[in-house]
């Protein structure tokens, strides 16, 4: 299905209760690209290119803006991502949805940027600051804003663990290999990012 | 007083989180100027691994982007006399050092990866194509040792360490087009 969006399964343990399923579904972008878009592409097609950037570009950066916390840094992001993807075209099989190597590169490009610049991520809180005092989260607004609110909030650490695990359904392990976090500091981050965002929930 | 939601609370407000935002702005004038600016240094695809019609091209690019790097780190750097470092550029101070360790830690793996596997495929690709690799990395490893002998000397310059990851990235995409040139096994 075009624009189906493989997931890895959640460590139930971690898990938010009554979670049965990855956090997005496999629901089909408002505008599609064909898969022959995918091939006029990797031979250089660059208007088939565009193509598959209309089709995918709401969710790329709407991940992009939850990893960033920042709408700004987001769109940059986003670019990077696109550019990133259009010069691994070739290494594209088809054995995986599209979504998922486009999400994939754009969680690269973000690691890479932030271990390497702090391009993407200038609050930087250290751990002594993880804290559910020390982070004012916003209130008395629309759920879902809210919740989008309260996320790009969070410390980087936690909010960069908690995107990829609970909204975007990657395991402990493929995190701790992308992130080069140890287990017990992602499980941390996590807990305190879900603990953070209940609290602010609750206001 | 107010309770704390639970987490099945908390998992079905991000079950309902939107799938697709779009930005503020069409990006992809932008991403297209992207592709274009780095077309000029496009490789030969897999299925023509043997095929270097436009080696000169792409050897041309790589010394161009190379030397443009070395150039601009000893203009930047000589612009940069002790103690004027917060005139010349923008600050790192002693975070610097931090940076540039995270710059090469980030790079390290996949550079030690990519390098890897290039060597186990050298014997599938042409002799010239090894040639040309060797020195495009040859020059890139230049560069990037000139870019850490100019933060030695002007050690708050964040250009400069934006400078060493751009020479990086270079490398690291020069290695992963040579090793994706090896004909699949």
């Amino acid at each position: 299905m075009p624009g189906g969006i493989i997931l890895g399964d959640m460590s139930p343990e971690l898990a938010p209760a009554g979670r049965s399923e990855p956090a997005v579904p496999a629901s089909p972008p408002s505008v599609q690209a064909s898969p022959d878009d995918v091939r006029r592409a990797q031979a250089g097609d660059v208007d088939a290119f565009e193509r598959i950037y209309r089709a995918y570009v709401g969710r790329v950066f709407a991940l992009c803006l939850r990893l960033s916390g920042d709408r700004s840094a987001a769109e940059q992001l986003t670019q990077d991502t696109f550019v990133a993807a259009w010069e691994r075209l070739s290494s594209f099989r088809g054995d995986a949805a599209i979504t998922s190597w486009l999400h994939r590169i754009a969680v690269n490009t973000y690691l890479m940027e932030t271990r390497g610049t702090k391009r993407y991520d200038a609050r930087i809180i250290t751990d002594d600051a993880l804290t559910l005092d020390a982070v004012t989260l916003p209130r008395d607004v629309e759920q879902a804003i809210d919740l989008e609110q309260a996320i790009a909030a969070l410390p980087p650490g936690a909010r960069t663990v908690f995107v990829l695990h609970d909204i975007e359904g990657y395991r402990h392990e493929e995190i701790a290999r992308m992130t080069g976090l140890a287990a017990g500091t992602l499980r941390a981050q996590l807990h305190r990012a879900r603990q953070l965002l209940m609290k602010s929930l609750s206001r | 007083m107010t309770s704390l939601p639970d987490e099945r609370d908390l998992a079905s407000r991000i079950d309902a989180l939107p799938r697709e935002i779009e930005p503020a702005r069409d990006l992809w004038p932008d991403v297209r100027a992207g592709i274009e600016s780095r077309a000029a240094i496009a490789f030969p695809q897999r299925r023509n691994p043997r095929s270097w019609r436009i080696g000169g091209l792409v050897a041309a690019a790589a010394v161009l982007v190379v030397t443009t790097a070395v150039v601009t780190a000893r203009v930047v750097a000589s612009r940069a006399p002790a103690g004027d470092q917060a005139a010349s550029s923008p600050a790192l101070g002693e975070s610097s050092v931090i940076a540039v360790a995270a710059v090469d830690q980030s790079f390290r793996p996949t550079v030690n990866e990519l390098t890897a596997a290039l060597a186990a495929s050298r014997g599938k690709l042409a002799p010239e194509t090894v040639t040309r690799v060797e020195r495009n990395l040859r020059l890139i490893d230049d560069a990037i040792g000139e870019v850490r002998d100019a933060l030695a000397r002007d050690p708050g310059n964040a250009a400069l360490v934006q400078m060493l990851t751009t020479t990086y990235r270079q490398k690291v995409d020069l290695l992963r087009r040579a090793t994706e040139l090896a004909p699949a096994p």
